[in-house]
Formats: C-alpha cells, structure tokens, sequence
C-alpha cells in the first residue's frame, strides 16, 4: 500500500507538470532548480535530520519534486523542436516545397487536406533540404495517397487558432474537419496542430506528384485496404449513411458533410463519429456481451481480436493505437473483474502515452475521451448497474445502457468544456443511438467483407446496415431539430471542467468503496 | 432451448425486415406516368435530377463535389445505383466537381457533353474515369434529341459550334425539356451574349415553364429579352446559401420579378421538386 502510495505520487507529480506545462512556460531551469533543491533535502534528510516522522514526509516531498521536474523535461524536449530557418524566413512567402504525405488524407466536400512532411524548398532556382511538418490544402484532384512525394506551391504561413465559431459561419479560409466538429467555442488550433509536430499550413495549394511509394510499407498496406473497404462501402449503401458507417466503423475522417456533422453536434452524438477509444470501448464491450455464452475465455478472446482488427482497419495511427490500448483495459477489467488492477493498468498505460507524447494530456481530445471512458466503464457501469435492477439483463442490454450512460456522465464536462454547447437531448439521444452502435458496426463490417467476396451476397447485409444507419440518422436529427435542443454555454471555462472532475472523481471513491463493503 | 427460441426471433425480425424492404422497393418503382424534375440543393453548383415516366434516370451537371452523393441519396431509392446517362454542360468544377464520385459509385451508361476540354484537376479526373470505365461519351450540338423514354424528350439548343478558348461558359449546354405540355429550360452557365443569341435564332422555341436560369443568378447571365422570351412560371436559382460570389445579384432578382413572381433559390429552399404527367405541372 505504501509503494502504491509513492508510485501515485510520483505519477501526479509528473502528469501535472505536463499539465501546467501545457499551459504556461516553466522551463528547465526550474527543473533543474528543483532537482538541486531535492539534492539538499536528501543531504538533509541522510546527515542531519534523525526524526522519523520528518524524514518520511520530507522523502514525499522529494518524489514529487523530482517527479515533477522529470515531466517539465519532458515536456520541454517535446516543445523544443528545432525551427528550420530555411521555413522560419519564409512565412507569408509564396514558396515552391516538395514534401511526402504522411498520414491518410481527409477530404471535406471542397478540399483535400494533407498533412506533409517538408523535404526541399526552392528558393530562387535554388533547391535547399528542409525539415518541418505542415498542414496543405489543395483541390479534391488529382488524388494523392499516403506516402506521396508532391510539389506544393502556394503561400506558406503559420496556423491560427480561431475564436467562437457559431452556427451556421462558413469556415472557408481554414477547411479542418475538427473545427466542423468542435466549432462551439474557442479552439486552441495551434497547439492542437503542434502536438503532432504540424508547426505550418499551406492553403488552397496547387500541387503536383513528383512519385509515390515514400511512405512506411505497413502503413500504405493498411490506407490501402480501408480505402477500398471505404469504397466498397461508398459503392453498396447510398450518402449520407455510408459516409455515417465509414466514420463509426472505421474513424474515416473524410466525408461526413457539414449538415450531418452539425446534427450530431446538436444532439450530443459527435463523438460516434471521431475516433476515439469511446467506441471501441462500447463495442469490445458488446462483442464480450454477446459472446458471453461461449466457455470462459470466448468472449474475451474475441474481444482482443475485435480491437486489434479494428486498430489494423484504421491504419494503426497513433490514436487508433491508444484507443486500442484502453478498450484492452476495458476488457481486461470486465473478464478478470478485478477493477483494482484494471485501474492501475489503465493509469500505467495513460501514463506511458503521456510520456510518449506529453501535448496529448491537454490537447488530444480523442486521448482524452479514450482515458474518460475506459474509467467509466471500469468505475461508473458497475455502481449504476446496479441501480438500474428495472432494466432487462436480455441482450445484455443493462449492461450497455449503464455503460453508455456512465461514459456520457464522464465525458459531459470536456464535451461540455470543448464545444461550449450543452446538448440537453444528449442523454436519450445517445441511449437510443449508443446501444445500437454495435450492432450497427457489426453489419457495417460483414457487409463491407461480403463485398469483397461476391457483390450481390452483401446487398441485404446492407440494407440492414443501411436502416440501422438511417435510424441513427433520424434520430438525431428528430433529437436535433427539438426546440431548446442545444443551448450555448460559452462561460463553461476550463476551471468549472476541472471542478466537475474533482466532484466526480469524490462520487467514484466514495461509491466504489460502499462497492468494496458491501 | 433458450438458444433456439433466440434464433426463431432472429429469424422473425430478418423476415420482416426483408418484407418491408419488399413493400419500399414496390412503393419506390411505381411510376403512375410522371416526370420527375429535382433542382437538387448541392451548395454552390447545379444538379439537376430528372426521372422519365418510365423510370429513366437522368443527371444534368454534378457540381460542385461530393455533396451530389447525398443528393441523390434523397431522390433515389437505397437500393438503386444505376443512371442511365450524366450530362455535363460545361467542365467548370461548380458543374463536373461531384461527377468523378458518382462515376465510381454508381453504374452510369452514358456520359454526354459539349466536347469542351477543361484544364482543371477534376476534368482529367472525369476524364480517367470515363475512359478507365469504358463509359460511352456523347458529344451533342445544337439540333440533337436525347430520347429519355415515356415521352420525354430533351432537346439541345446550343452550342452549335466547337468550343474552343478558354471561356468555357460561353459553350455551355442548353437544353429543354419536353413532356406533354411541360416544358424545362436548362441552361447552366450561359452568358448574356448566348442567351441573346438564342432569342434572336430560335426565339419562340424557348418558351418554357421551368427555367433553371443561368450562371447561379450571376450578372453576367442577364438578359431581359431571354427572360421575356421564356416567360417562365418557375424560375430556379441553383446557388449556396451565403457563397461568396454574392449569387443571386439583385439585378437578376429583379428583372425576373417582372416576369413571373415564382422565382425559387436552393439556398432558401433546398431541394426543388416538380412532377409532371404531361398536362400539368406541379411543384412538390
């Protein structure tokens, strides 16, 4: 129990470094600062001081001082990037750069976005190697692929963050698919770009393909497939309702018009549509729920296999990885119901993200909603699943409703917080859509595999998927269309969130351990 | 036990499922002798839909992106993925923009247009894909008729010549539709000086009751003797809402409120939609 204590300690110590790091500049000095100062203590505590009651406590201060100052290093080292001079001198230049796309391409109904590894700049008639990661917007064609090497021409600049976007402001100078999704409020887009080392945007681009064939082997293997699954999908069940699957099944980021997108924020249902761990999450959930008649392990096992596949089908980018990582969590702690260890590993593995990339702590949305709702279901479902004794246990429908609604409670004040819109249709909304998300990619995915084999076999699967899809979209646009179905609350600042977290995390120990006695 | 009485449920809730997929795909073929126009609400572009009485599908221009997908979605049934024929009538992206992504999603036998070449990426996208699907291509001039079946007829009123510059309006398309008494003018991005031109050469062939007028309600499409000549019931706007070109410009607005007062814009109403059985025509 004590080392549970220090490794606690110690953990807090780092991640709210990072937090505050996040925030304001502190800088290594202060590490160092603090280091030299633990140094003293330890000197302190080893020669002079004999009390034993002080030495422990001086000990924790200790921990968490060095803790801390270990994840301002960190955050430091992330945040330190080296600028390229070459790039640096030239923004709000027209330039000429050749760079190779690195990550799968997201269309929206004008523009294609690529996100570019700078190679070469040209800076009269002189080609100069660069090194820097920008966003660039182009046209739909010609169409490029991940691992694409591209001539982009165009004005280079630097990505400005934008300020309440209400409804109904065309956003054209700036085409992400975020800002459609999280339009509400102000949106830190800088550093939501920096944390995947994007420090430069290129807009309205005009591009050309220099060769192909650049990119990472496994990944080019992996877009590949899902674009034709995509396609496939595009191809049997009409718009909007394939667009709909290809973003539930698998985070397809393309696609999803505005309208729709607009729907979803309205009736509190736009996280069915970003990737993140919150699905998966639910649908390891069900798989494990509907296979639990199988002897012992079945469930489990599928589970595991329906994650990795799904992590795979996504193209394993680094958040389908993490969301992949917590829904394993999620697993876990359902298959060996021991909540203790799952907690510990889901902190360990949150931890170990945090280290791999300290800006994800304050500005992955989909991190954060992946960590929100693995503890949901590992602390929330089962305090209201048993509460919930009217509801029946067919289908394991108890299950998924109070799994559904304790992801909601945990999510609602980041959501709450990020878009500055409360959707007060939120909760039926997402019982009446959330339960059938399961069964919806289920369909989704057999009938994307059935095209594959024969056509013709796939079209009833998807006109299954098809009415699910089209209910989904009925009902949030029933839920949507509500008088008073949404309401802006734009004073919900960071600190109310945190407050909401600190009340929430207070009825999650205290009805755990009436859990724990009983 | 439980695990058969659990099948027989499935198998239930399957049947029904297909019986109403029976009963939708019924409701949705029949047909009752009308003509189907949709001045379909794709943002900033035209799409225009049409289904002939006997059920020929027809699209007149695809622009500006994918957003047709959708639009279509909303005219035809789930489980239809064929058009007989797309018509581009000029290669401007506003017009073309969505056709790549209907090519690949749906079966289109035909593609028909002015023989324009464009010079844009989505052009030689729509190229590749005519040419990697083996689509037929149609090139029409002044004086053709396409044939859409059950009496529908769509005949070509310009260009006449071969399009050649890089003005790629000036040889846009115009086409009337004809169905009993109904008649439709489309005229994607006509200028001024064609439509001139048309009233002074085939002036009282353009009289129609539908007019899709020209160029988004853009000045440069503002002639008030077309405007006289067609003396429309209807005239529909294809724009975005809040596009940033300022169509319709109020001159055009204007000029028509003098003619007709049903002046319709897809930025205000979405969708537009008209049936006729060839005696009437109604909006729906």
């Amino acid at each position: 129990m004590k080392n549970d204590f220090n490794l606690f300690l110690s953990i807090a110590g780092f991640v709210s470094a990072i937090f505050l790091c996040s925030f304001m500049k502190i800088g290594i000095t202060f590490s160092l600062f603090l280091i030299f100062l633990s140094l003293i203590l330890f000197l302190y505590v080893k020669l002079i001081t004999t009390d034993e009651e002080s030495r422990k406590i001086i000990f924790l201060i200790i921990i968490t001082m060095i803790s801390f100052s270990a994840g301002i290093i960190r955050y430091e080292i992330k945040d330190s990037a080296s600028f390229d001079l070459n790039l640096e001198n030239n923004i709000d230049q027209k330039v000429v750069i050749s760079g190779i796309i690195s990550d799968e391409i997201r269309n929206n109904e004008r523009q294609a976005i690529l996100v570019v590894d700078f190679a070469n700049i040209t800076l009269a008639s002189t080609s100069m190697a660069v090194f820097g990661r920008g966003i660039v917007s182009t046209d739909l064609y010609p169409e490029y692929k991940y691992g694409d090497l591209i001539k982009i021409s165009g004005k280079l600049e630097k990505p400005e963050n934008f300020s309440n976007i209400g409804e109904g402001t065309t956003i054209t100078s700036d085409p992400s698919q975020i800002k459609s999704q999280f339009g509400g409020a102000s949106f830190d887009y800088i550093s939501y770009l920096a944390k995947d080392d994007i420090f430069y945007k290129i807009d309205f681009a005009k591009t050309e393909l220099i060769s192909e064939g650049h990119g990472n082997f496994v990944k080019s293997f992996l877009f590949k497939i899902k674009d034709s699954f995509i396609n496939n999908l595009n191809k049997i069940i009409s718009e909007p309702e394939s667009s709909l699957l290809s973003g539930i099944l698998l985070g397809a980021k393309s696609s999803i018009d505005k309208n729709t997108t607009e729907i979803f924020r309205k009736a509190g249902l736009s996280h069915i549509i970003a990737l993140s761990g919150y699905n998966i999450t639910i649908v390891s959930d069900a798989i494990m729920k509907v296979f639990a008649f199988l002897p012992r392990n079945g469930g489990f096992i599928l589970g595991i296999f329906g994650i990795i596949f799904f992590v795979l089908m996504t193209g394993a980018s680094s958040t389908a990885v993490r969301a992949g990582v917590m829904a394993l969590i999620v697993i876990l702690a359902k298959s060996t119901r021991r909540n203790y260890q799952a907690g510990r590993a889901l902190i360990i593995a949150g931890l170990m993200m945090v280290i791999v990339n300290p800006k994800i702590l304050v500005f992955d949305i989909s991190f954060q909603l992946s960590f929100l709702a693995t503890i949901a279901i590992i602390y929330v479902a089962p305090v209201l699943k048993s509460r919930f004794t009217y509801i029946t246990d067919k289908f394991g429908l108890r299950d998924i409703i109070s799994s559904t609604i304790s992801a909601q409670i945990l999510v609602l004040p980041l959501i709450l917080n990020k878009m500055g819109l409360l959707s007060l249709v939120a909760l039926p909304a997402n019982i009446f859509v959330l339960t059938l998300i399961p069964m919806t990619m289920f369909f989704g995915f057999i009938t994307g595999v059935f095209s594959f084999i024969w056509f013709p076999l796939s079209l009833p699967l998807a006109w299954v998927s098809w009415i699910l899809l089209a209910y989904i979209i009925i009902v949030s646009e029933f839920f949507a269309s509500l008088p008073f179905s949404s309401v802006n609350i734009p004073w919900f600042s960071s600190s109310i969130m945190i407050a909401c977290y600190f009340v929430i995390t207070f009825w999650i120990i205290k009805e755990n351990a009436k859990i724990k006695s009983n | 036990m439980l695990k058969v009485n659990h099948l027989k449920t499935y198998f239930l809730i399957l049947l029904l499922l297909t019986n109403g997929m029976i009963f939708y795909t019924v409701s949705a073929e029949k047909t009752n002798n009308l003509l189907k126009v949709s001045f379909l609400d794709i943002g900033q572009g035209d799409a225009i839909f049409i289904e002939s009485p006997i059920g020929n599908q027809f699209l007149i221009d695809a622009g500006p992106g994918k957003s047709i997908l959708n639009a279509l979605g909303r005219v035809m049934p789930i489980y239809d993925k064929t058009i007989d024929a797309v018509l581009a009538t000029h290669p401007d992206a506003d017009h073309i923009g969505g056709i790549p992504e209907i090519l690949r999603n749906y079966t289109v036998s035909k593609y028909i247009y002015n023989g324009a070449m464009g010079t844009t990426g989505v052009f030689r996208e729509l190229e590749d894909e005519v040419h990697r699907l083996n689509i037929k291509t149609d090139i029409v001039r002044t004086g053709d008729v396409i044939d859409l079946g059950g009496g529908v007829y769509l005949k070509i009123l310009y260009p006449d010549i071969n399009p050649k510059g890089t003005d790629t309006n000036k040889y846009s398309i115009v086409a009337k539709l004809y169905y009993g008494n109904s008649t439709f003018l489309f005229t994607g991005d006509a200028p001024t000086d064609v439509e001139n031109y048309l009233v002074r050469n085939i002036g009282k062939e353009l009289d129609s009751d539908v007019l899709k007028v020209a160029h988004h309600g853009s000045k440069n499409s503002l002639s008030n003797q077309f405007f006289s000549a067609v003396s429309p019931d209807y005239s529909i706007i294809s724009a975005g809402k809040d596009n940033r070109y300022g169509h319709p410009h109020k001159e055009i607005v204007e000029s028509l409120n003098n003619i007709t007062s049903n002046i319709l814009g897809t930025y205000d109403l979405g969708d537009i939609y008209f049936i006729s059985d060839g005696q009437t025509l109604i909006r729906n």
